[in-house]
């Protein structure tokens, strides 16, 4: 049994060691002294490799096991006397999360190999690696996540890294910007998935939960939520998908997001904190499906979703946009896989869209190179000597298009149905205070969204701030 | 059609004086706007052209305040330097000593005299920075100096005297500065945001599947037609389809548009003009883009109707409108628009103006006791003068200094370097065991060092790498023509790849399969962003591991295995379609091939401008070069400048094969030039990014020539290796220390890595031309800064034609190149389009800064930082009175050396002596005694270091200092 010990503390490297890369990277930079590139390259790749063999033993053990399933204990945190409440660091190795977990080492190996090169001699290069860290710690325990807070630590790490990662370039507004929208789209989500945990530990008892996310016999489940109880979990969960997926209506956040370097834009927000929603959905789903509701909406989401990236994508005019807008129409359509119960084909889905998208966006400054191959030999056969060989598509209606071409539009929407809203009855409640309490309510700032635009510098003539190099 | 209808009727509104006068100011700010076009072609050319005609210490001011830029690197850069070594503090002075000529000895009320002054205050950074800054640096830095205290008490008190000078007063910031102060809201943000993608879909070149509706009926009516009847999600413009229905039920046109919108800001009769730029200067990417599609300049598929300039000032002026309206409803401005035009004034503080007199004070070793002393007249006299030198005015004395120390260096090195020379021209020596004419480009000086290094006997020459061949080209497989020859000249003729007529059927079923291929590649581009194609490929996704991991892991193993299928569906052997046959043109338009008449015109034309009429080695090699990158949107800028940003193989290829027709050997033989029947021409293409030789039309070599031909290749094949590790020393993550052969893959896998922002650094570190025979340069090691061009005196004739000839075409290439770069170094984000890691690719066109920003235009850090921001020094071996006959005789030359955009020297052809222009004319240049550095190879003198290094003697017989590396 001695292998079988070994392997399980083996089982646990995928989150100790970017744990140790996150001490490793982050403590000299508090400490104002940055190691040399190279060093924390080889870190870097040796704790990405760590992971991988890891992620090989538990799959070992998994396969051992009686189920192709094995829940591994890292630590009891907190347990409240009399069976009320138990916080525990719990991981699961199934058909479900050995996949995600290795489609997760395998991108984020690639990409760390990439952005050593690619982020070579840039000013923030040790606080890329830093949120890099973070990133594959948060997407290892997101996805081996046997426990509710388990998975919750790990979808925190996953938002906090990915809104940093956009706003990398932090002197430009734009990047700023979008930040501060990403990370409200993400707090938003984030609000939903714990209510959807109090809720259900309201409706069922606490055992009942972990059955629901760290079950051993996924795809069939040990429990099957009552229609009510599931519509209204069911839909907390679902609201804390689309925020986390860029489903509508939030999905005006991923196009936004192609703010930072390339290789993040790639395989951060692109191909797997996208997917990290669909997984918690896939993973949740079995307990959920006996709802009717709930499954008509998840599919129905999910094909809107599908037809609004698919035509948004058609209109871009930018390789980054079109590509982001896409991924939203394939994750749509991998909800509504989820929704029908093809656990099987979304599964693949994921892991085939997630590798496709990063070497489509690797590429993505090599468009003009491809366009220009392309263009060459489709014009050997045809001898048409378009410049590009691209003949325009297909029109579409002035309707449509303005739908599709607005890229604002969903935030709009978002700003106008929720936040407004949100925003007057705060400024009410403020009012009220105020005549309560007697003193004068505070200056009223206005619910227009550009109004959180920082202030810039009165005697800028420039549009862009610098990125300063020197 | 309403708007056709409506545009008609608004003529009786707006006189058509004003309609011109519209036109004509937006015309005129056109030209303000970036001429870059599309990144596919990419043409090196001054960044300030615009303003090329103002001498250049006066145009970088202007054209940092036009565009809002840095005009020098910063003081703290020049210091920086200065404390390096690289500017000496006599050439401070002398540079000062210049400038301010009989002003320099000027006393300032007892001060010491006006070039004391300024050379204390040019002795270290003047410290400048906020007002809260200085009282804290004050209060810490300077605690317990009383003495210091009292100093900055008396420095206050004489400036508050003083009124401060006004840094400037001008309509620059339009409305923006005064909405910004007074809400915190950039209305140019507001508007841009709003702009951007509907400009980019507008003048999308084939990146959306669907474009935008209307756009063939130009700006206008598509942007109507967009925003009809339906409230844009932006909240700033809820009020746009009101306007739009105004505009449609009125019929204005977008001439009235303008007039409407300078009237609404309130914009004076005198300041229209200088509004109308700047409004086009807010996005001055994008508008420079809408330019360039409007007047076809570069390639474009599809441009817009004519008047899209206007018609885009005429929107941005409705939006900037629109904007400042809802900024003041919503955001808290307040005021009236009209008015908003003035930008006001920009004065420095007290506290900076008193800081920098106190700095001053102490340098001269004032004390408070001497200076409370002096009259209130004395210490005005003393601010007002400390005030006349300001930041600026301090940074261009410093660049001066800064880039004379750089030319004394060379000029002295090319001087010093002159004894060494071999005193005989080779061409009355014995003959070379081989020529090779390389382009003039400065990366192609290793490349011949290191052949001249190998085989003392081989002879290399520079020529402009088009060689004299303006074509016209489509190569088997393209699509397209593209012009191969300098952006002056424009082609008359065209010339086609072919494959061999033996091979047509093959090549046939090749172009099929490639055709086949292709498409279906191109279907899965786009398949793999819809819906049921992106299923599809999403469910194979995982296919796409195999190249994701190859490509990012090991990029040069997985290029070769992609470039070994790619060869097999290449056509076979090809030939160029060169000799004309008849007046009917080809099919883009332009007379297919040139008669031998016009190849004999070229080849004698070419041969003369280099010097090589007579002496013609067996093998003569011409040498065109291009470059090649993955992942790189700027891939185009490292091709030949003399080429349009082209790759010059084919030029080279042509002009050999011009060269070997016989009958072009007749006809130059019947005018003197007789090349010997046993020298053959080879041409071939070097790609400076994976140092890739490859030989054109080996076939047609004679048997006689084999052996000579096959050691040829075997002097290049080591000068690329040894060229590839030069080249590794400034990468600073190429290994310190590699063998040749590791540094040679090491370029090969950067040029095909996807993860590489820095395939090749370029131009980079450009700074020298030299025009004149290679006997003044071999074996001097010029660290790949200097272009080469061959010229020989002996062969022109007095009036010095050839030398206006040669001229005319390198310098204006050359100089473009060389200020591109240094604008770009000089602020990369305001010149330069910034860090590449966000660049994200935009309607095929350019590339923006991540999802949404102005088109960015001129070169990305990556590609220039290690250049040296200096301008070129261009020595002609000429005496100075031909060559200013010769600056004069050509307007375009004229400008830039007379502007000093460029820096003109002369060394003559027989004593060696320099002269450099300074202030209209040439100046002898006193000689300076230094000892160059003897080296056996270049390598001894490189190895082991990263920065810049001085000139050296490369001499096989010195004694070797160096002993490690392997060959």
């Amino acid at each position: 049994m001695t292998f079988d010990t070994a392997l399980r503390q083996a089982a646990v490297l995928p989150l100790a060691a970017p744990l140790a890369l996150v001490a490793l990277l982050g403590v000299p930079l508090l400490l104002r002294f940055r190691p040399p590139e190279a060093v924390v390259l080889r870190l870097t790749h040796l704790v990405v490799m760590v992971a991988g063999l890891g992620a090989v033993a538990g799959t070992t053990l998994a396969v051992r096991a009686e189920h192709p399933s094995v829940t591994i204990g890292v630590a009891d945190l907190l347990r409240v006397p009399g069976g009320g409440f138990e916080l525990s660091l719990t991981l699961l190795y199934d058909r479900l999360s050995i996949p995600f977990l290795f489609l997760t080492v395998l991108l984020v190996g690639v990409i760390g190999a990439f952005a050593g090169r690619y982020l070579h001699r840039e000013p923030g290069f040790h606080r890329f690696f830093l949120l890099y860290a973070l990133f594959l710690l948060g997407m290892a325990t997101a996805a081996l996540a046997a426990t509710i807070e388990t998975l919750f630590v790990g979808w925190e790490l996953v938002g906090l890294s990915s809104t940093l990662l956009v706003g990398f370039f932090q002197e430009r507004r734009r990047p700023v910007d979008s930040t501060q929208r990403i990370w409200c789209v993400y707090r938003t989500s984030d609000a939903a998935f714990l209510l959807a945990v109090l809720v259900f530990h309201h409706v069922a008892p606490h055992e009942a939960l972990h059955a629901a996310l760290g079950d051993p016999t996924w795809p069939d489940a040990a429990l099957r939520l009552a229609d009510g109880p599931a519509i209204l979990v069911g839909g907390l969960v679902l609201i804390a998908v689309m925020g986390k997926s860029a489903l509508l209506p939030f999905s005006g956040w991923l196009p936004r997001a192609m703010e930072g370097p390339t290789p993040s834009s790639a395989v951060f927000y692109g191909a797997l904190s996208v997917h990290l929603g669909v997984y918690l959905l896939l993973r949740m789903q079995p307990s959920l499906a006996g709802s009717v509701p709930f499954t008509v909406a998840t599919v129905s989401i999910g094909l809107l979703t599908a037809a609004y990236g698919a035509t948004a994508s058609r209109t871009q005019a930018d390789i980054k946009g079109a590509l982001a807008y896409a991924s939203v129409s394939q994750v749509g359509l991998i909800t509504a896989e989820i929704g029908l119960g093809l656990h099987w084909l979304a599964l693949v889905h994921i892991c085939g869209h997630a590798v496709l998208r990063s070497l489509q966006l690797l590429r993505a400054p090599s468009l003009l190179h491809d366009y220009h191959r392309l263009g060459n030999a489709v014009s050997m056969r045809s001898r048409h000597h378009d410049h590009h060989g691209v003949t325009p598509g297909s029109s579409m209606s002035i309707g449509l298009y303005r739908i599709a071409f607005d890229r604002d539009l969903p935030g709009a929407i978002m700003d106008r149905i929720v936040i407004a809203p949100i925003g007057r009855g705060l400024r009410s409640i403020d009012r009220l205070e105020g005549r309560l309490l007697g003193g004068d309510a505070a200056e009223t700032p206005s619910d227009s969204p550009i109004a959180a635009v920082p202030v810039p510098d009165p005697v800028g003539t420039r549009s862009e701030e610098k990125h300063d190099v020197a | 059609m309403i708007t056709a209808v409506a545009r008609g009727a608004t003529f009786d509104v707006l006189s058509s004086d004003k309609v011109e006068s519209i036109r004509r100011a937006v015309h005129d700010a056109a030209r303000l706007l970036p001429g870059q076009g599309p990144l596919e072609a990419f043409v090196h050319h001054n960044t300030l052209h615009a303003i090329e005609e103002l001498p250049f210490h006066e145009a970088v001011i202007e054209g940092a305040a036009l565009f809002g830029c840095r005009p020098y690197m910063p003081e703290a850069w020049y210091h920086d330097h200065r404390r390096l070594g690289r500017i000496d503090v006599q050439e401070i002075r002398a540079a000062l000593v210049r400038e301010l000529g009989d002003d320099a000895s000027r006393p300032v009320a007892g001060f010491g005299t006006v070039l004391d002054l300024r050379a204390a205050m040019l002795s270290d950074e003047i410290r400048l920075g906020s007002d809260a800054e200085i009282l804290w640096s004050l209060r810490n830095e300077d605690e317990g100096h009383v003495g210091d205290a009292m100093l900055w008490d008396v420095c206050w008190r004489a400036v508050s005297r003083v009124p401060a000078p006004t840094v400037e007063r001008r309509l620059r910031h339009r409305h923006r500065a005064a909405v910004a102060t007074s809400c915190g809201v950039d209305p140019d943000d507001v508007v841009n945001d709003f702009l951007i993608p509907f400009l980019a879909s507008f003048l999308d070149q084939g990146m959306a599947r669907v474009s935008l509706p209307e756009r063939d009926r130009g700006l206008f009516a598509a942007f109507v037609h967009l925003h009809r009847g339906r409230r844009p999600s932006a909240a700033a413009f809820a009020t746009l389809p009101m306007e739009i229905e105004r505009i449609e039920r009125i019929g204005l046109s977008p001439e009235l548009l303008i007039e409407e919108g300078l009237a609404a800001f309130g914009v004076p009769a005198a300041e229209r003009d200088r509004y109308v730029a700047d409004t086009l200067l807010s996005l001055r990417g994008w508008a420079g883009m809408l330019e360039c599609a409007e007047q076809g300049h570069g390639p474009f598929d599809w441009t817009p109707p004519e008047g899209t300039l206007v018609e885009y000032l005429a929107i941005r002026l409705l939006l900037d409108r629109i904007a400042a309206v809802h900024l003041r409803t919503v955001a808290g401005f307040e005021g009236v628009l009209v008015g908003l035009a003035d930008g006001g004034e920009v004065r420095s503080s007290s506290i900076v103006r008193a800081f920098t007199v106190w700095q001053v004070a102490r340098r001269l070793g004032l004390s408070a006791r001497r200076l409370g002393a002096a009259s209130d007249a004395d210490l005005t006299a003393l601010v007002r003068e400390v005030e006349a030198f300001p930041s600026t005015a301090r940074c261009r004395v410093l660049h001066e200094a800064y880039e004379a120390c750089f030319q004394q260096g060379i000029l002295a090195a090319v001087g010093a370097h002159s004894p060494a020379r071999t005193a005989a021209s080779t061409h009355d020596g014995r003959r070379a065991s081989l020529q090779i004419v390389c382009c003039i480009d400065e990366r192609e000086e290793s490349f011949r060092r290191h052949i001249e290094e190998l085989a003392p006997d081989a002879e290399t020459l520079g020529f402009a790498g088009f060689f004299g061949v303006a074509m016209n080209y489509r190569g088997a497989g393209e699509a397209h023509y593209r012009a191969l020859c300098p952006v002056t000249v424009q082609p008359k003729h065209e010339v086609v790849e072919e494959p061999l007529f033996a091979f047509e059927n093959a090549s046939r079923l090749q172009a099929e399969f490639v055709g086949r291929a292709g498409a279906a590649a191109l279907r899965m581009h786009h398949g793999s962003r819809s819906l049921v194609g992106g299923a599809m490929s999403g469910l194979l996704g995982l296919l796409a591991t195999v190249p994701l991991v190859c490509r990012v892991l090991m990029p040069r193993t997985a290029a070769r295995i992609a470039g070994s299928i790619g060869r097999v569906l290449q056509p076979p052997l090809t030939t160029l379609h060169l000799e004309r046959e008849g007046d009917e043109p080809g099919p883009s338009g332009l007379v297919a091939g040139f008669t031998p008449d016009e190849m004999a015109g070229i080849v004698e034309q070419v041969l003369t401008l280099m010097g090589l009429r007579r002496g013609f080695a067996r093998i003569v090699i011409m040498v065109g070069h291009g470059s090649s990158s993955m992942n790189n949107p700027h891939e185009a800028a490292h091709d030949c400048g003399a080429c349009s940003g082209g790759r010059g193989g084919p030029n080279a290829r042509a002009f050999a094969a011009m060269a070997n027709n016989p009958r072009v050997r007749a006809r130059l033989a019947s005018r003197g030039l007789d090349i010997p029947a046993d020298t053959i021409f080879v041409g071939a293409y070097h790609n400076t990014s994976d140092e890739d030789v490859v030989y054109y039309d080996l076939d047609r070599i004679p048997r006689s020539h084999r052996d000579e031909f096959v050691r040829a290749r075997g002097i290049v094949d080591e000068a690329r290796r040894r060229n590839a590790h030069e080249r590794c020393r400034r990468f600073d993550s190429a290994p310190a220390r590699a063998t040749d052969r590791a540094a040679l893959w090491h370029v090969e896998a950067r040029a095909e890595d996807l993860s590489q922002v820095r395939p090749e650094y370029g131009h980079a570190t450009n700074a020298i031309c030299l025009v004149g025979r290679r006997s003044w340069s071999r074996g001097l090691f010029l660290d790949r800064r200097a272009f080469l061009a061959s010229y020989d005196p002996a062969v022109d004739d007095d009036d010095r034609s050839v030398l206006a000839g040669l001229l005319s075409a390198v310098i204006p290439v050359c100089a473009g190149i060389s200020l591109e770069y240094f604008f770009s170094f000089v602020d990369p984000a305001g010149y330069g389009c910034g860090t590449k890691l966000p660049h994200n690719i935009c309607g095929l066109l350019g590339v923006m800064d991540g999802a949404r920003s102005d088109l960015r235009t001129g070169l990305p850090w990556q590609m220039v930082e290690i250049h040296e921001p200096v301008r070129l020094l261009a020595i002609v071996e000429c005496d100075p009175d031909s060559l200013t006959r010769v600056v004069h005789g050509n307007p375009i030359i004229r400008r830039i050396v007379a502007g000093e955009w460029l820096r003109m020297a002369t060394i003559d052809p027989t004593t060696g002596r320099t002269t450099l222009w300074r202030g209209g004319g040439f100046e002898a240049v006193d000689p300076v005694e230094i000892d160059l550095p003897r080296v056996p190879e270049s390598r001894a003198w490189y190895a082991g270091r990263r920065g810049h290094l001085t000139p050296a003697i490369v001499d096989p017989n010195a004694a070797s200092a160096w002993t490690g590396g392997a060959r």
